[in-house]
């Protein structure tokens, strides 16, 4: 028995002896070019003849409530991203080759035409285009859906605020007048660019029921097949789309939050874009290992630095931050180049503006406050922060210097940055506790002025910005100045930049609203995010811009094919 | 034979849990980032991590230690909460950074020293763990004492109630109850799972006065006239203490799993704190890209075996105080 157990182990190591060692595929040299370091696309990514067919895989975190892009409980902005475009279209849309201007071009309007007095516009509709639901497009469906979000009962008061005292004529089948009461220089892009048009057919009904909320319609080029919870959407192309045809036959969004669970399907290739790469990971696959290969071979990656900066918020209601001398030492505090290397990973950029950073609208000449923890206890005691009774906390007027930041759990730089400001401002002689707030009660928390510090972004996917929501002394309540900023000087710059349309003359006073800003510190403002992406390597067409990655210009190299010689 | 297997197990746990719980009050003297003491401009300091003295505030073993006359210093010379401790400067990559002899056990996303925090995070374990079970205890014995002394009507709404609460699922009601909560400290995690985890104790203090109240010591005390109140604490309750000595033991190591897994989910304990649980959550983020195994192999063999040495001890106590067992 022994004997022949002996044998048959003896004949299974001959077995695995004489069995030929599997192929190898060569490897391929693993140093990762300085482009694909940087995060810039190699130009063959443009280049080639496109064909059509295929499955676009993509990965967003978040899955949204709905994908009705008017309602404010769907608002998200990554869902934008991937409807608006591709299900939906609006009017016009932004030029993505125009970077970083960003001008309109035509997409359901034929034409428009802006009164002198900017009051008034007449836009031309395009014709021969249909819904995805066989209807034929026309001026009734631009009039229902800006009836919808203007109709003060439904849940679209974010995207209503931008149309203060508008009203929509239908003047015949395929032109619309709009016309509103009072100038503002966003007017054109929020009219044109920033509203998805519905079949009005399908907002009859209630507005928090309808069921394009699960399953939207619109004129875009792919059209809404599926959607499992959980799990992912499904879009297929759409065949009888008015303009040039869209490339890959299918387009899965799948939605994957927990970004370690993110990083091992896209390891295993699942992706053809992924997206919101963690900066940790993101350096980590740079090393020329074997282990980063199918990320080094497999992907291009990509850096593009959104229109978003963070900030942390300091409440102006409370006592302490009442005091800019005070809101300026907490900036001197910040350890800015310790986040930077060890958190941000030399990956955000820090800024100072809350405008596009590419933009005419940022003050070069503005000057970062650095960290300065000495300057910061000499900006402290001016202020009446002394440690009188020597318990180690300042104290002024017999109140000590404690106060509570509060902070989104899921967020996980928050739970990095947390803790480093503690540790600095305790240093210092300030106290800070940490209150953990699920990120659903987080913004309403913010909105309700109940907090003492905060941490949050205001992102936009166009270049120009209205700052008025978030810094006119106005927007404390209803708005989005949760930080109760009250400068006389902003609010003016506020008011006259909305009244502003030489783009030169806004750009200047929106320099200027910089440095007040700045100088008022009603935030301590922290980075630009980049959109840290990548595609797979038979991925063509995708060029970054501010309006996302155009879906209909995306087109995959068939598995066989020769990639295009890069000159 | 089988009994003294058994006792040499629990002994051993019984030092594991000692040793564990001396390292949790100790924590400051094992792992800080000031000294155990250090003489610095002609005068001496005793203790300066707890008393905290002004000349020494924002100073660091490392940076004293170049200093200082003479320096006793702690066998961790990390505080728990001490950001890029060791040579951040010459570091080429960002934490977390692997065991070295800076750091024993690598350090943290935020290059927090491991050891130090898993020494403090002991502490925290600990506290949740002990009083949220003398508050179990402190619920079980009332209310199962109540239950089975009166019986009837009272042993009825008790009873249902115990089992009403059973149904839920723990961690699930505790994430509810710690979703309305404020949480700014250790205390409401306490309460939650103090006020959860209190039905195994009821059900068995119900049985044992249920048992005992028939028992002739129990007569002999109504017939002297004893108050109902007497009698159920100071002769049926403290006899009936046995059986809750062990299910206590057990439901330590469950309220420290349940901590664990709420630090693991972001609502445990609020930062700085160090606790076992946060530095899993951390070791989830480090799995592959970049990796990071000193996040997740540490904490979790120190919640494994607390764990395992506290249902040690249980068992050993099960065998020791239950004749049947």
């Amino acid at each position: 028995m022994n004997r022949r157990l002996l044998l048959a182990l003896l004949l299974a190591l001959t077995a695995c002896k004489d069995k030929k060692p599997a192929q190898l595929p060569t490897a391929p040299a693993l140093k990762p070019s300085l482009a694909w370091i940087k995060g810039e696309l190699p130009p063959e990514v443009l280049q080639g003849t496109p064909v059509s067919g295929g499955t676009f895989t993509v990965r967003v975190p978040t899955e949204p409530l709905g994908l009705n892009r008017l309602h404010d409980q769907q608002v998200e902005g990554m869902m934008a991203r991937y409807t608006v475009g591709s299900i939906y279209e609006t009017l016009a849309e932004l030029d993505r080759q125009t970077h970083p201007r960003y001008t309109l071009k035509p997409l359901l309007a034929e034409s428009w035409e802006e009164s002198a007095d900017h009051l008034t516009f007449t836009i031309k509709l395009r014709k021969g285009v249909k819904f995805h639901n066989g209807e034929k497009f026309g001026s009734k469906d631009v009039k229902a859906t800006f009836d919808a979000i203007l109709l003060p009962t439904n849940l679209t008061n974010s995207i209503r605020s931008n149309f203060p005292e508008l009203t929509v004529t239908a003047t015949d089948e395929y032109t619309v007048v709009m016309t509103t009461k009072k100038a503002h220089f966003m007017h054109r892009n929020n009219l044109l660019s920033a509203v998805p048009i519905f079949p009005a057919s399908a907002l009859k009904g209630d507005f928090n029921t309808l069921p394009i909320n699960r399953a939207p319609i619109g004129t875009g080029p792919f059209r809404f097949v599926s959607w499992e919870t959980g799990k992912s959407l499904t879009y297929l192309r759409n065949d009888e789309y008015w303009g040039p045809k869209a490339y890959v036959d299918k387009v899965v969004i799948r939605f994957v939050k927990d970004e370690t669970v993110a990083t091992q399907l896209w390891e295993r290739g699942e992706f053809d874009l992924m997206t919101r790469i963690q900066p940790s990971v993101w350096r980590s696959i740079e090393a020329p290992t074997p282990g980063n290969a199918w990320a080094i071979t497999g992907y291009h990656r990509i850096n593009f630095v959104e229109n978003y900066y963070s900030w942390i918020g300091w409440n102006q209601e409370r006592p302490f931050f009442a005091d800019p001398r005070v809101r300026r030492a907490l900036a001197m505090l910040y350890p800015g180049e310790k986040v930077a290397k060890n958190i941000d990973m030399d990956l955000e950029l820090p800024t100072t503006c809350p405008y596009y950073r590419p933009s005419a609208s940022c003050d070069p000449q503005v000057k970062p406050i650095g960290y300065d923890p000495t300057a910061a206890i000499a900006l402290l005691r001016s202020a009446g922060w002394e440690d009188h009774n020597g318990d180690g906390v300042l104290d002024k007027d017999g109140a000590p210097f404690k106060f509570t930041f509060l902070a989104n759990p899921h967020s996980v730089k928050l739970s990095k940055l947390a803790p480093l400001l503690q540790e600095e401002f305790k240093k210092v002689g300030i106290e800070m506790d940490v209150e953990k707030v699920d990120a659903a009660q987080y913004v309403g928390r913010l909105r309700a002025h109940s907090f003492d510090a905060a941490s949050l972004g205001w992102n936009n996917n166009d270049l120009n910005t209205d700052q008025f929501q978030v810094y006119h002394s106005s927007q404390k309540t209803g708005g989005s100045n949760f930080v109760s900023y009250d400068s006389k000087a902003a609010d003016a710059l506020l008011e006259q930049i909305r009244d502003t349309f030489d783009d030169e003359e806004r750009h200047a006073l929106e320099r200027k609203l910089h440095q007040v800003i700045y100088e008022d510190q009603p935030y301590t403002f922290l980075t630009n995010r980049p959109q840290l992406d990548a595609i797979k390597t038979h991925v063509r067409g995708i060029h970054p811009s501010l309006a996302w990655y155009d879906l209909r210009k995306v087109w995959l190299l068939p598995p066989n094919a020769t990639p295009v010689a890069v000159p | 034979m089988r009994r003294s297997r058994l006792k040499l197990r629990g002994r051993l746990a019984l030092w594991a849990v000692i040793a564990l719980v001396l390292t949790a009050i100790a924590a400051d003297l094992l792992a800080a980032d000031l000294p155990l003491a250090v003489r610095l401009d002609g005068r001496t300091h005793w203790l300066p991590m707890l008393t905290r003295p002004v000349p020494l505030r924002g100073a660091t073993q490392q940076a004293l230690a170049v200093r200082a006359e003479w320096i006793w210093r702690t066998p961790v010379p990390w505080g728990p909460n001490q950001t890029f401790a060791a040579n951040a400067a010459v570091r080429d990559t960002p934490p977390p950074w692997g065991p070295d002899g800076n750091h024993w056990l690598g350090t943290d996303e935020l290059g927090r020293d491991v050891l130090a925090r898993l020494i403090h995070g002991a502490r925290v374990s600990l506290t949740v763990g002990l009083l949220s079970v003398a508050l179990c205890v402190a619920i079980g014995l009332l209310l199962g004492g109540l239950a089975g002394y009166y019986g009837r009507g009272v042993d009825a709404v008790i009873s249902r109630v115990t089992e009403i609460m059973i149904t839920f699922p723990t961690l699930f009601f505790v994430l509810a109850v710690l979703g309305l909560l404020r949480i700014s400290s250790l205390f409401p995690l306490v309460l939650v799972i103090g006020f959860t985890r209190w039905t195994d104790i009821a059900r068995l203090v119900r049985a044992e006065v249920l048992k005992l109240k028939g028992l002739d010591f129990i007569t002999a005390s109504r017939a002297l006239g004893l108050s109902d109140a007497r009698i159920l604490v100071r002769h049926l309750l403290p006899n009936a203490l046995s059986p809750v000595l062990v299910a206590a033991t057990f439901a330590v190591a469950s309220a420290i799993l349940i901590e664990s897994a709420l630090s693991f989910l972001g609502l445990g304990a609020p930062p700085p704190t160090a606790s076992w649980g946060e530095l899993l959550t951390q070791a989830h983020r480090y799995l592959t890209h970049p990796g990071a195994w000193w996040l997740a192999v540490f904490p979790g063999m120190c919640i494994a075996a607390t764990v395992l040495a506290l249902n040690e001890l249980g068992e050993a106590l099960r065998a020791l105080l239950d004749p049947r067992a």
